[in-house]
């Protein structure tokens, strides 16, 4: 049964810090994890939605981000989806936005991204939402979030689901 | 290995779903082992060359020559080794960059150009040329390198130390002009054969427009372009852009139909993206060319048919970048003015109707609409004003008109949105310009009648009775405010209409105010139908915004008392109507939910119309018919109000809100009034089935109408009699319900004076203590005890002054407190559960007595306690997930030496007046408080860390903590040995900018001192860290730390410390 529901690898990338292993976990358990503890290596982990079109999985690799870690063998290959998560209260998270972009882009042409600010909940937001254009520049999808109260907590997935089964059906019409 | 091993090895890591976590572990770490291999390079060299080897191997061997890349400089590397290595790869990639699928020949890409960032132009000065010369057999291959290059260069990215940072910026702005030629050649090509003369135009292609703003009418150009050559001098090349073209644009029509296929996509494709990462950051002079790029780009960027618009968004997308900056040279902004001639056919071809058929918007990539709005969007916030003041006959009015059909011909609501934020941001330029001699046509005044159209238009678009299939359409996904799609599309255009021209729209709003509230009158006994419900929710849109310029009728209360009090009785009105204030009394229905949504906005609209009847009742006081006029109004909406309390939730806490905004803004003389003494007399009874909101604001209106002073001479009597009036039946109402009723009483005198809060004391300080004493009998029930707890809470934030006259009363508190805090049963209580709810309390009691200046005498015995027993216990254990208590605690701690810094560090005054000392200091206390604080730069927890990174920020900023003696002989340095920790181990990267700004402020204290700790610092954590670095390393940070001067370059500095240690550590780290 479970080999039925469609299933894609996403990749989620962005500085560290960023609480990309929290808002997995978060999906996954349900718990809200306030410790940084850096991850290594890469972890994946099956996320399942429901939407309109049935259920979709994600699996989701949430990769490390040190340098020496990284830069040894991508892992972003034959990703399908990203989502590229950058910290507001953080400028310096989003300053690498691009970095993180190019360096998705170079391996996996052509797919759905979504750009997501996180931790929207804290009071001392020094990313502005006026001042946040590189989705504009990319045609990526933006989304504030936070895994923390769950604000548009399944909105990138959501989206990313109506764009690939978009492409899903369109191919089988063609 | 070989390469078929490594290939399934891959395959399997990859392509195989079943492949464990475990298993790809393991492969991971094979892979990683050869790369450490001696023959690894050569190898990987062989893979690439050969014709067989797959993509995945192809993509790891390049990975093998990235690590190569890490210690390119290192001595084990020759120079003849790093000339072979990278001609090497330029040459498979010039050769064989067909046989690999994208991922790989980017890869491949982005390695060389890599290389290039170490040794261009030194070691390899013909880098350029090599690519430009690619033009002849691969262009697309030169414009990925032109591309990559032009991101890589300037790309902020933590590979190269600042100062080669600098460097090769220097060296790419030189070969801007070259490599905007290369882009720019390619786009005219393709668009001269392609769009302008398409091998197989259609007939019914053709040119758009007539005619222009009354600037300049668009016309086909015969002139061709002529490009400079590549690689000369911008001042050596046969530049077109001749005096004569001195206006830039070349006048040519705006061109639609044509189709660019295949190859030519991409080749457009990479040529903008190339020249979108130019233009935001290379200066706009004719040095690079900037006419000649605009002046294609805008070709591009007018492709709005199927075939082409992608290309039109990504031309339209370079050209924001121009548009979006903030300093245009006065040569370019005419090119500006040009650009937005042309964007301004764009919209009137747009806006205008295909033959027989809708606006040809309708049918517009939406992502390209996006693009234009966003143009739009620039040249309103950024140019217009410019424009206005500067460009002689600027025809500001066409331009309005225009944007105005443009606005209202958006096909989505998302997009129509967008509009009328640029009307937000042209409103907020009219605003700034309101005063000014200077703002030409851009004013109110002359503007009127256009702003009047736009308001009854957005009006309009809220009317379910003019778009119903639009509006109920919208979903119930909630944003970041709450609030629902509709509810955001409805505030957006009310803003926007109230905000535009507020005495000028009432006209209008009263038109559409006495039409839908006829209607709905007309309805009265019957069940409502369609039209009807229609109607009560365009009400509810029309007294949002009465409710927004409610202010008109305050500014002017006499001139405008007659027209106020008409929408009064009208609202009034529409609260008698049969269901609107009990819509349970009509069947469940749509209609049902619409009256209830009106009743809602009803009771909010009068809410903020609260200071106009402040006014009406100060005026009544001296004039007997205004006071007629004023109870006939009063009457009925206490009336209303109270009859409203036993509806649905949403409507009583309307009613009830508005209830207590009469009671304590308006202050009439309330009880005067018969249904309020019936409402006493039921009122705990009745309010014990109020939704919780409903019942506080019930007793929050009865307390300000009893203790708050009101016009007349009852006050007296009043205030008399109350506390025997507030205390009936109290002791007979259930636990729950006497502390909800009590806290409700303190909360509602919060903010008062002396008087009113002295009247609720002296009502409740019966109460008090046998309240206080039930903490121990419910010491372990979960629903009374926080009761008991936010009850204590409020009574030390509302009722401090009155409460700590009894000091017995607060120091039992407290030492109740404490013994239920004290020793292990705190820990045990935490894991259990109400422990938590105690600590917090407590700690939030704390908080609210900490300015209290009774307080200080007990600081040293609290902050002890705080200490050994609260921190030493419970917050520096962060196994027991008490985040939020943590964060409240250290927020006391700030509180604690921020409000009593005299006590701690003694008296600025007294020092200045000669005294040796300023009095007496607690150090030890203080230096207790800063290790606290200092243990959560050890902790894991990211919050806590960043709020003590602000709490020592703001310390430093309030009592200079960093300068005084206790802080410098003691902590100083431990502290500054922390955050360096912190700051180049990137532990907390994310958090740099706060750690940069303590951090900075620190070491400013003492420069000379602190810096020279830095020095010894520095070397030390490269020792342990990874291995050491070079002299000349350790010389380069060195510089940067010496050049710290001040608080200007302190964190740029800083900065550039943090981005040369990573790079030296990493290349340190590899060459190990």
């Amino acid at each position: 049964m479970a080999d039925q529901i469609p299933t894609f690898k996403l990749v989620l990338v962005g500085d560290g810090g960023t609480g990309k292993t929290t808002f997995v976990k978060r999906h996954l358990t349900g718990e809200f994890e306030k410790k940084y503890v850096a991850t290594l290596g890469v972890e994946v982990h099956p996320l399942q939605f429901h939407t309109n079109f049935g259920a979709i999985c994600f699996n989701t690799w949430d990769t490390a981000v040190r340098p020496r870690e990284v830069r040894w063998f991508a892992r972003w290959l034959l990703g399908q989806c990203a989502i590229i998560m950058f910290d507001v209260t953080s400028r310096i998270t989003y300053k690498n936005v691009p970095n993180w972009h190019r360096d998705l882009v170079r391996v996996c042409e052509n797919i759905p991204i979504v750009l997501t600010g996180n931790k929207v909940d804290i009071k001392e937001r020094k990313v502005k939402a006026k001042n946040i254009t590189f989705h504009r520049k990319k045609n990526l999808q933006y989304y504030d979030i936070s895994a923390k109260s769950n604000y548009n907590f399944e909105k990138p997935f959501l989206w990313l689901a109506r764009k690939l089964i978009g492409y899903e059906l369109d191919s089988q019409m063609r | 290995m070989n390469e078929n091993v490594l290939n399934s090895l891959l395959v399997e890591f990859f392509e195989n779903q079943r492949t464990s976590a475990d298993r790809k572990r393991e492969i991971e770490y094979n892979l990683a082992n050869f790369k450490k291999q001696p023959d690894a390079l050569r190898v990987s060299r062989q893979w690439l060359e050969s014709p067989q080897t797959s993509p995945y191997v192809a993509f790891y061997a390049l990975s093998i020559y990235e690590d190569l890349l890490c210690r390119w400089y290192d001595a084990s590397v020759r120079a003849e080794d790093r000339a072979d290595t990278r001609s090497f790869l330029f040459r498979v990639l010039t050769t064989s960059h067909q046989r690999f699928p994208p991922f790989v020949t980017n890869k491949l890409v982005k390695l060389v150009v890599d290389i290039a960032k170490k040794e261009f132009p030194h070691d390899w000065p013909d880098l350029m040329q090599q690519v430009y010369d690619l033009r002849q057999s691969s262009l697309m291959l030169c414009l990925v390198l032109c591309k990559t290059i032009c991101e890589e260069f300037v790309a902020n990215r933590e590979d190269m130390p600042a100062a080669r940072k600098a460097d090769l910026k220097m060296h790419l702005l030189q070969e801007v002009p070259s490599i905007m030629v290369v882009a720019v050649e390619v786009l005219v090509n393709i668009h001269e054969t392609c769009i302008k003369s398409p091998p197989f135009a259609s007939p019914t292609d053709g040119v758009a427009g007539g005619f222009g703003m009354g600037m300049h009418s668009p016309v086909r150009s015969p002139h061709a372009v002529n490009f400079p050559m590549v690689g000369e001098s911008p001042s050596k090349a046969a530049f077109p852009l001749s005096p004569a073209r001195s206006n830039g644009l070349s006048n040519e029509a705006i061109i639609h139909g044509g189709q660019i296929h295949g190859d030519n996509v991409v080749l457009c494709r990479l040529a903008l993206d190339a020249l979108h990462s130019l233009v935001s950051w290379v200066p706009i002079s004719e040095e690079t060319h900037a006419s000649l790029v605009i002046d294609t780009i805008f070709k591009f960027a007018q492709l709005t048919d199927g075939g082409t618009v992608e290309l039109g968004s990504l031309g339209m997308t370079c050209i924001n970048e121009v548009m979006s900056r903030n300093h245009v040279p006065q040569e370019f902004f005419t090119f500006i003015m040009l650009i937005t001639k042309q964007v301004c056919e764009m919209m009137r071809y747009l806006t205008s109707d295909v033959p027989g058929g809708a606006p040809r918007i309708v049918g517009i990539d939406a992502t390209y609409q996006e693009k234009l709005i966003e143009f739009l969007e620039h040249f309103v916030g950024k140019h217009i004003s410019r424009a206005a003041e500067s460009v002689p006959d600027f025809p500001l009015e066409e331009f309005l008109v225009l944007l105005f059909k443009f606005t209202f011909h958006q096909p989505s609501p998302e997009a129509y949105l967008s509009c009328l934020h640029i009307w937000d941001v042209f409103e907020d330029q009219l605003i700034a310009k309101q005063a000014d001699p200077k703002a030409g046509v851009l004013h109110v005044q002359r503007l009127q009648g256009g702003l009047l159209g736009l308001s009854r238009e957005v009006m309009r678009k809220v009317q379910f009775t003019e778009y119903p299939e639009d509006l109920n359409a919208f979903g119930d996904d909630l944003t970041e405010n709450g609030e629902n799609e509709w509810e955001l599309y409805l505030r957006t255009s009310c803003d926007l209409v109230a905000d535009l021209y507020p005495d000028g729209v009432l006209q209008s709003l009263f038109e559409l105010f006495m039409k839908h509230s006829d209607l709905l009158f007309s309805a009265r006994g019957q069940v409502p139908s369609e039209p009807v419900r229609y109607a009560a929710l365009d009400l509810r849109a029309v007294l949002a915004v009465f409710g927004r310029v409610s202010h008109v009728f305050t500014a002017n209360f006499r001139g405008g008392l007659s027209a106020a009090t008409t929408i009064i009785e009208r609202l009034l009105g529409i609260l008698n109507v049969d269901g609107v204030r009990q819509p349970n009394s009509i069947a469940k229905s749509k209609a049902s939910d619409a009256y209830e949504q009106l009743a809602v906005q009803t009771f909010s609209t009068l809410s903020v119309f609260i200071h106009w009847f402040e006014l009406y009742r100060v005026e009544a006081v001296h004039n007997q018919a205004d006071l007629a006029g004023f109870q006939r109004l009063l009457l009925p909406l206490i009336n209303f109000s109270l009859d409203a309390m036993s509806s649905r939730k949403n409507i009583s806490n309307a009613s009830s809100a508005l209830l207590y905004s009469i009671a304590s803004t308006v202050k009439p003389d309330i009880l005067a009034y018969d249904p309020i003494s019936q409402y006493l007399t039921i009122v705990h009874s009745a309010s014990i089935s109020y939704p919780h909101t409903t019942m506080k604001n019930v007793y929050k209106f009865i307390t300000a109408m009893y203790v708050l002073p009101h016009t007349g001479n009852a006050s007296e009597r009043v205030l008399g009699s109350s506390p025997a009036a507030m205390q009936k039946n109290e002791v007979k109402v259930p636990i729950r319900h006497t502390i909800d009723v009590m806290c409700a009483m303190m909360e509602t005198v919060q903010s008062e004076g002396t008087q009113p809060k002295e009247i609720v004391h002296q009502s409740l300080a019966p109460l008090v203590r046998p309240t206080i004493q039930l903490v121990r009998v419910y010491a372990h029930d979960h629903t009374i005890l926080p009761l008991l707890l936010d009850f204590i809470l409020q009574l030390f934030s509302s009722l401090r002054k009155q409460v700590t006259r009894d000091t017995n009363l607060l120091q039992d508190t407290l030492n109740l407190f404490l013994s239920m805090l004290k020793g292990n049963d705190l820990k045990r209580s935490i894991l259990d559960g109400p422990g938590n709810a105690v600590l917090d309390k407590f700690i939030l009691i704390i908080g609210s007595l900490v300015g209290d200046k009774a307080f200080e005498k007990m600081l040293p015995g609290i902050i002890h306690f705080l200490d050994v027993e609260i921190c030493g216990q419970c917050i520096a254990d962060e196994s027991l997930g008490i985040d939020e208590i943590r964060s409240h605690f250290y927020e006391v701690l700030h509180q604690i030496v921020l409000q009593h810094s005299r006590w701690f560090f003694g008296s600025q005054v007294a020092r200045m007046a000669g005294a040796r000392s300023g009095g007496e200091t607690h150090e030890k206390e203080l230096l207790g408080i800063l290790n606290m604080i200092a243990r959560t730069f050890q902790m894991s927890s990211m919050d806590v860390f960043r709020q003590n990174l602000l709490t020592l920020q703001d310390l430093d900023s309030k009592t200079k903590l960093y300068s005084k003696d206790v802080f410098k002989q003691s902590m100083l340095l431990p502290f500054i040995e922390m955050l360096l920790d912190c700051l180049l181990g990137k532990s907390r990267d994310f958090l740099r900018d706060d750690l940069i700004a303590v951090l900075g402020g620190m070491i400013l204290t003492d420069l000379a001192l602190n810096i020279n700790f830095l020095f010894q610092l520095i070397p030390a954590f490269i020792t342990t860290r990874c291995g050491g670095m070079t002299l000349e390393q350790h010389k380069v940070l060195a510089n940067y730390l010496q050049a710290i001067q001040d608080s200007q370059n302190c964190g740029e500095l800083l900065n550039t410390v943090v981005n040369d240690y990573g790079f030296f550590a990493q290349t340190a780290g590899a060459g190990r």
